[in-house]
């Protein structure tokens, strides 16, 4: 404590220098005039008194300056003074510093937004209490690209026999319609066993969760409101609990309001249900239905992921044995359960971007740094000079290195303070793109830590950019340096070949990121060009919901047909259809075919394929081709003899040999199905991603009056005016119902590729910044290059060296960095590409056009920076170059 | 000097000067000349010493500096011991009884 109030002491007195100076020649003066009064009493005369007084005190000055010492350590002033002194330095070379800055500013920032949503996403743990625990256990049909739902027996019989499972909650989303009759609203509720919120250690602001006795079929309807919902419904009133919220038609009285931030399992879920499972989802007909979105464990303290895993494959091996469908699903689809950190899970889908990110950003600090370190260099032999001079006018070793020090501190530090500035700046915008796609509230904060660890980062590199200076500053032989800038000197070859290698590791980590980056853009714009099997162009589509209260079965196929054929009647549109699924609307999801003719194999059994209800011209509006037999059409709907259509992929997977037509096929694994006769067969389509390949096929049946239909119309100008049209339409067959989620289908389509455009943007901007600073790099050390052969390039003019071999001479130099760092640059590409292969579509890790484009813009951008040097220095007069100190 | 040495001196005048200041504020000069009387005029405290002592003790909060009147009416800086001083004072004085009773029997062992 005492020392922490010392050491304030000083420092305060080296601030308040001044007046700390004028109070000690006061005081010292005021013992003076007291001691030649004392003198004067005793009876010397004035004058006597006056020097007796003196000769007793001593050396005025002397004292003073101990008493300095006492005061602050010389030492402390010193670094005070060296510290104004780099400023003022730093301040004049406004260039130099403002480059610095930028470059140091620009790597930080990067770094500190793009980690600071790492750490929210990958490195917290989940918002909820004791959350280490918390696993999600789901059925994997790896060889079906089925991973993540459970099914209803399978829920039920985990959750009571597996005792590592303390416990356990399902979920499942529900589409309802909210609100009274002509006013309703679409909203995602989540139906959520009783078990859910206190399995999340997670309890409701307002009222209460749903008992055990709420989720029994029959019970009344309960409903627990999210913050969002409470407040566009109840105008967030706490008299909300005990009303009644109507959801399809049926009322639901409102128990509890859960927290804003709370929000799980989806992004936005709006409301909370009781989940009531059906007999008939019990049954063994479901064991592979996976009726359920997820199931949540919370593992007994103590337990393992290892052993509830055990205990889970044990039982598995228990009911797979009473499983009708074992063979096939095991055989056929690879099935098994498994189980997974809920964390884990939640991040799965953008991690690998993250990580991506991160990787990114850690090369542009790598790049920055060097480029730093180069600068640096390059100015401290700008400078030798003065370090020099101030060597030999006796400064010493430590002083030297001490002030070389600061100053790149003071460089590093600022930078850095900058650099967290903009990137939290960024991380405004960077982290609302990612939590948008979690479904839980991540603490978009950034932490302190992550500052204090930052500027500790830029106060280490601050320190080791500075090691290469101080260590040539003070190994320089004196007398060499003081002259190598003098008439018969030339620079020193250590330094000169540092830099070069710097510039070198430069444009190579460069090219690296610029190859990765044309790589990225070169799959994007592949997967643009995908053909998606059908015409996006002039398509309009939105959709409807047919709430079950108000409309039958048997109702909403008259209804949707009804809707279709006037749609068809408005001015500009050429044909229309509805459809259950529309391309790029939803992901996943697909059911096994049984033949009527033929059992299949396990492994065709597994497979699953889209089945789609169509009414109207749907596949004439999409612009999906008849290959062979006939379309559906209107009639299809109402006869009981039931049609279908499949899809190329379909018809082949099956029938090889193109007899397809005729065979009677069934999506329905029940004892009694229907069959579908196939009538025809169309193009294949990509369903939801241009870059996927694995596709199963699609099957086309006649629309049965399913509740969710979506409407597709194709115009003949442009259909983004017919939005508004649409809704009134369709309001016109009913007031009641309304179309939502309008879109153009080719912005459907772009909306698919948001992550890969997210990830080129941000790769470009990388490969950018990596660009420019190569570019300053090169020009810079060519630049001083040239000042410094200044006289040397004069006397070779004098000598009759013509202006365009001074020209060459110089950009030879730069050639010869460019020839070293250019293969070392693509075999860093070549392996980049081959780390990033995932995330490439239709593009080799290894691509010729990529490196090709690669070398010649690095070549062209490193010509570019040598050409204004090299042609200064063709511009050199001998005689000016020569009489100039 | 060696360091020891020069920290025994020290500490010894800092101890003094706590012990001047025990009565009452007392201002530079004023401290010089009770210190020579402490010691019957045997003692004779430079300024070289007197002055930085003041500064170190300061900074270690044993003591505390204001600008006052001296009683022929001129601007003086006045120390005066702090609570801390007192406390330190006693612990000097203790540490230095203690150290001069062993040195003193050690010297008259025989």
């Amino acid at each position: 404590m005492s020392r922490i109030r010392q050491a304030l002491f000083r420092l305060q007195s080296v601030f308040r220098r001044k007046a700390f100076e004028a109070e000690m020649s006061e005081e010292i003066r005021t013992h003076l005039e007291m001691q030649t009064e004392a003198n004067i009493a005793a009876g010397m005369t004035p004058n006597e008194a006056h020097y007796a007084a003196r000769r007793d005190f001593g050396g005025v000055d002397q004292i003073k300056e101990r008493y300095r010492d006492e005061r602050h350590p010389r030492w402390l002033e010193d670094c005070f003074r060296d510290l104004r002194h780099s400023v003022r330095v730093l301040l004049r070379e406004r260039a130099f510093t403002a480059t610095v800055l930028t470059i140091f500013a620009i790597c930080v920032a990067a770094n500190v937004a793009i980690f600071s949503v790492v750490d929210g996403v990958l490195l917290k743990r989940l918002p909820f209490p004791e959350a280490e625990g918390i696993y999600t256990v789901y059925d994997s049909y790896p060889k079906a690209g089925f991973d993540g739902g459970i099914s209803v027996p399978h829920y039920l019989e985990r959750s009571r026999e597996i005792t590592a499972f303390a416990e356990s909650a399902a979920y499942r989303t529900v589409w309802v319609a909210a609100g009274d009759r002509g006013s309703t609203q679409g909203i995602e509720a989540m139906a959520t066993s009783a078990g859910f919120f206190s399995l999340l250690r997670s309890a409701p602001v307002l009222g209460r969760t749903y008992t055990e006795g709420e989720t029994a079929l029959g019970s009344p309807h309960v409903v627990i409101l999210s913050d969002t919902l409470w407040r566009s419904r109840f105008n967030a009133d706490p008299a909300a609990l005990g009303k009644v919220l109507m959801m399809d038609d049926e009322p639901y009285t409102v128990i509890g309001v859960m927290p804003a931030s709370f929000r799980f399992p989806t992004t936005h879920p709006v409301a909370w249900i009781p989940l009531v499972f059906t007999k008939v989802e019990q049954t063994d007909l479901y064991r592979h239905g996976a009726m359920l979105a997820g199931m949540c464990v919370r593992l007994r303290p103590g337990v393992t992921e290892a052993q509830a895993r055990i205990q889970l494959d044990a039982l598995n091996t228990r009911t797979l044995k009473r499983d009708p469908y074992a063979k096939m699903v095991v055989e056929g689809a690879g099935y098994h359960p498994a189980i997974n950190g809920l964390h884990a899970t939640m991040v799965a889908r953008i991690r690998s971007v993250l990580v991506f990110l991160q990787a990114g950003a850690l090369f542009l600090l790598l790049i920055g740094a060097v480029n730093l370190a180069n600068l640096i260099t390059v100015r401290a032999v700008g400078r030798a000079r003065e370090y020099s001079v101030r060597r030999a006018l006796g400064a010493g070793s430590a002083r030297l290195g001490r002030s070389i020090i600061l100053e790149t501190l003071v460089l590093s530090l600022t930078g850095g303070a900058v650099g967290i500035a903009a990137g939290l700046a960024a991380l405004r915008v960077t982290f609302h793109t990612f939590s948008e796609r979690l479904p839980f509230d991540m603490s978009a904060q950034p932490d302190l830590s992550v500052c204090v660890v930052t500027l500790a980062g830029a106060m280490l590199s601050g320190l080791l950019l500075s090691i290469p200076v101080v260590w040539q500053t003070l190994h320089e032989n004196l007398t060499l340096s003081l002259s190598s800038e003098s008439r018969t000197g030339t620079t020193t070859r250590s330094m000169q070949r540092v830099r070069q290698g710097l510039i070198i590791a430069q444009i190579t980590l460069a090219f690296v990121l610029l190859s990765g980056t044309g790589l990225l853009s070169l799959g994007l714009f592949k997967l643009l060009s995908v053909n998606p099997g059908f015409r996006p162009a002039h398509v309009l589509t939105g959709m409807v919901d047919l709430p079950a209260f108000r409309y039958p079965e048997a109702k909403r196929k008259a209804l949707a047909l009804q809707i279709s054929e006037r749609i068809r009647a408005l001015p500009g549109v050429s044909s229309s259809g509805i459809s259950t699924l529309l391309p790029f609307t939803w992901n996943g999801g697909g059911a096994a075919i049984v033949f009527k003719n033929r059992k299949p194999t396990p492994e065709e059994a597994a497979e699953p394929h889209l089945v789609v209800s169509v009414a109207g011209d749907l596949f004439t509006t999409l612009g999906i081709p008849l290959v062979r037999g006939r379309l559906l059409g209107d009639g299809d709907v109402s006869t009981v003899q039931k049609a279908c259509v499949v899809d190329t992929k379909f018809a082949q997977r099956y029938w090889p040999k193109g007899d397809a037509l005729g065979s009677a096929i069934t999506p329905d694994s029940g004892p009694d199905p229907v069959y579908y006769t196939i009538v025809g067969i169309v193009g294949a389509i990509k369903q939801n991603d241009l870059a996927s390949e694995k596709d199963f096929g699609t099957m086309y049946v006649p629309y049965g009056g399913e509740r969710n239909v979506m409407l597709a119309l194709r115009t003949v100008e442009d259909p983004v005016s017919l939005g508004t049209t649409l809704d009134k339409v369709v309001k016109q067959v009913d007031p009641y119902l309304d179309v939502h989620d309008v879109r153009l289908m080719e912005a459907r389509i772009d909306g698919s590729l948001s992550g890969r455009w997210v990830a080129v943007a941000l790769a470009g901007l990388y490969a950018g910044v990596a660009l420019l600073l190569a570019t300053i790099g090169i020009y810079g050390v060519l630049a001083y290059t040239v000042a410094q052969r200044r006289r040397e390039i004069g006397i070779r003019m004098a000598l009759g060296a013509r202006p365009d071999q001074v020209l060459r001479m110089i950009l030879g130099s730069g050639l010869r960095m460019l020839a070293f760092s250019l293969p070392a640059g693509a075999i860093g590409a070549v392996l980049i590409g081959r780390v990033m292969a995932g995330f490439l579509y239709g593009v080799g890790p290894t691509h010729f056009g990529v490196l090709a484009t690669t070398s010649a813009v690095l070549a062209a951008a490193a010509m570019a920076a040598c050409l204004i040097p090299a042609r200064r220095a063709a511009r050199v007069a001998p005689a000016e170059a020569l009489r100039s100190t | 000097m060696t360091k020891e040495k020069a920290d025994l001196l020290q500490g010894t005048l800092d101890m003094l000067i706590l012990k001047a200041l025990q009565i009452e504020p007392m201002h530079g000069f004023g401290l010089s000349v009770r210190l020579r009387r402490m010691s019957k005029e045997l003692f004779q405290v430079e300024m070289g010493s007197l002055y930085p002592a003041l500064c170190r003790i300061e900074a270690r909060g044993w003591i505390k500096a204001v600008w006052g009147i001296s009683d022929n009416n001129r601007k003086a800086r006045y120390y005066s011991l702090t609570h801390s001083g007192r406390k330190q004072l006693g612990e000097e004085t203790n540490r230095w009884e203690t150290l001069s009773t062993t040195i003193n029997s050690m010297l008259r062992a025989t």
